[in-house]
């Protein structure tokens, strides 16, 4: 794609509910809301169930003053397992009606051969991967039907001899596919700080005239990683070396700050907006060096793993015990995937977890819940877990009381608002006075048995009308 | 009859109606609904620590089912 001349969008945010109000209120200095469609879809309950997304939540965010950009999470591009799903459907009528000028996903993989990965996992860095990639892209620009840019992934595990260095292998891709690129630079000065070399022999390989658009974040240490979580202001260090780079980027149309919703309150709404500035003078030194002529053609000389094993193996290796001896990178991604998952049943169960919590105390919960991993794969969207989740501990969980109750109550809402359809649900205690007990930091007691029952009913005008 | 509609600022909407007055606290009833509208999505894009679960906030003991720490 080199023909593509990226419009000069600016400097800008990846935009989600709890910054809302400062995208408003700051149009001239937050200039580009990337948009995270999935984050808002609602999937119906099992593998093909369908996705579909609120009328109101896209009317929200195309209402923003900001020109918007469009970004893929959970359909990465760099494994051998990236089925052309329903989702891209919805998220070509989410690019169409942001009139998005390019959109992106991760060179990455979460599916696999031998099942789901519950994380974005590195791909095989291999020439095989690389055609994999290319393949993967070409099919994706063509279902989306504009300018595709992946972005550089982070990569927690520790580089091999038979691999491809990282940015011959993101240039080799870029090349292979003719596509754009999303240059995270978190992720590769994380990747750096991690063990996998110079973050400069990563940038110095890259083509710059592909390069449409820079991710920078903060990130946190964990178990003697750094990790890529979005959790604070972009350390200085890395604004400096973004500020060298973008210099020589002659095709750069957007440079974005990115915070997760967890860490926006610990951020504050002040330094918020402190980012964005740095954002705003990173803006105006991009482009201002003449472009290298780039490194020319690619010529991978390393990487013969075959993609669909290395996928396989390293998700086996996630989803199982702790071996003994295994990487480190091995143990911390299994952490990860576990915060996940825990976090997806904290947000939808969370009464049952604080009874089951009661019940078992700190320590019979956490192995509960990876008993529960280890017997069921990753599913992607939330729902599907908690749905999961109380499936599986019906039949192999305790039974505490109240319990069933609360599953009735939790997992039937999750269900019936997942299908998008009215329903009723039925419990033999009042639901509210387990709920209210447990609110108080109190385990319910004594409670009169009965035939409770409440109804749930959409309403009709604020249901999507594109449903896929 | 109560009807009361829950609306989440993801601006998904559901109505909850307790046929009979034996459930006491529809407001309990409703924040469940609404704070699930707003969590169905897919996990947001970045590759750290999620801290939506707190062990802590959930520990009791379980001799007394007294709360020792609560969020």
């Amino acid at each position: 794609m080199p023909g593509f001349a990226a419009p000069g969008l600016g400097p800008g945010a990846v935009h989600c509910e709890a910054i809302h109000s400062l995208f408003l209120a700051h149009p001239d200095l937050i200039r580009v809301a990337e948009i995270e469609p999935s984050s808002g879809w609602i999937k119906a309950p099992g593998p093909e169930g369908a996705i579909r997304s609120n009328a109101l939540t896209l009317e929200l965010v195309a209402g923003l003053p900001q020109a918007k950009l469009v970004h893929g999470i959970g359909w990465p591009i760099g494994g051998t397992v990236c089925p052309a799903s329903a989702a891209l459907d919805e998220q070509k009528r989410w690019s169409d009606t942001l009139d998005a000028p390019w959109t992106s996903e991760h060179l990455s993989f979460n599916d696999s051969a031998a099942g789901p990965a519950g994380f974005l996992l590195p791909p095989a860095q291999s020439e095989a991967g690389i055609a994999v990639a290319a393949a993967n892209i070409r099919a994706r620009t063509a279902a989306l039907g504009r300018p595709f840019a992946f972005e550089t992934g982070v990569n927690y595990l520790p580089p091999r001899a038979d691999e491809i260095p990282d940015g011959d292998y993101f240039a080799a891709v870029a090349e292979a596919a003719d596509c754009l690129i999303l240059l995270d630079l978190h992720n590769l000065w994380a990747n750096a700080r991690n063990g996998r070399g110079p973050i400069e022999r990563v940038l110095a390989a890259l083509p710059p005239e592909r390069i449409v658009e820079i991710h920078l974040a903060g990130g946190m240490e964990k178990d003697g990683y750094w990790l890529d979580a979005h959790s604070g202001p972009v350390p200085p260090e890395l604004i400096d070396l973004a500020g060298d780079f973008v210099q020589g980027l002659p095709n750069l149309g957007a440079i974005l700050f990115e915070i997760s919703p967890q860490f926006v309150d610990a951020l504050g709404p002040a330094d918020f907006l402190r980012q964005i500035e740095s954002m705003n003078a990173l803006w105006e030194q991009a482009g201002r060096r003449p472009s290298s002529s780039g490194p020319g053609r690619v010529r991978p000389v390393a990487g013969t793993e075959a993609p669909a094993a290395y996928e396989a193996a390293l998700v086996r290796a996630l989803g199982g015990p702790p071996e003994p001896g295994e990487p480190a990178a091995v143990a911390l991604y299994r952490t990860l995937v576990a915060s996940f998952r825990n976090g997806a049943l904290a947000d939808l169960l969370p009464y049952s977890l604080r009874l089951l919590a009661r019940h078992l105390g700190e320590a019979g919960l956490e192995a509960l819940l990876a008993a529960y991993r280890r017997s069921e794969p990753p599913p992607l969207f939330p729902a599907d877990e908690a749905l999961a989740f109380a499936d599986w501990l019906r039949a192999n969980g305790p039974r505490p009381a109240y319990l069933d109750d609360l599953l009735r109550l939790e997992g039937g809402i999750v269900r019936l608002v997942s299908e998008g359809r009215d329903g009723e649900l039925r419990f033999r205690h009042d639901p509210s006075a387990i709920v209210g007990a447990l609110a108080a930091g109190g385990v319910p007691k004594d409670l009169p048995e009965g035939d409770y029952c409440l109804r749930l009913g959409r309403e009709e005008a604020s249901e999507a009308a594109g449903a896929a | 009859m109560a009807i009361s509609p829950v609306r989440s600022k993801a601006a998904q909407s559901v109505t909850v109606v307790l046929p009979h007055k034996d459930i006491n606290n529809i407001d309990h009833v409703n924040k469940i609904v609404a704070s699930a509208l707003g969590k169905l999505g897919c996990a947001r894009c970045f590759s750290g620590f999620d801290i939506r679960f707190r062990p802590g906030d959930l520990v009791v003991n379980p001799q007394t089912f007294e709360v020792d720490v609560l969020g």
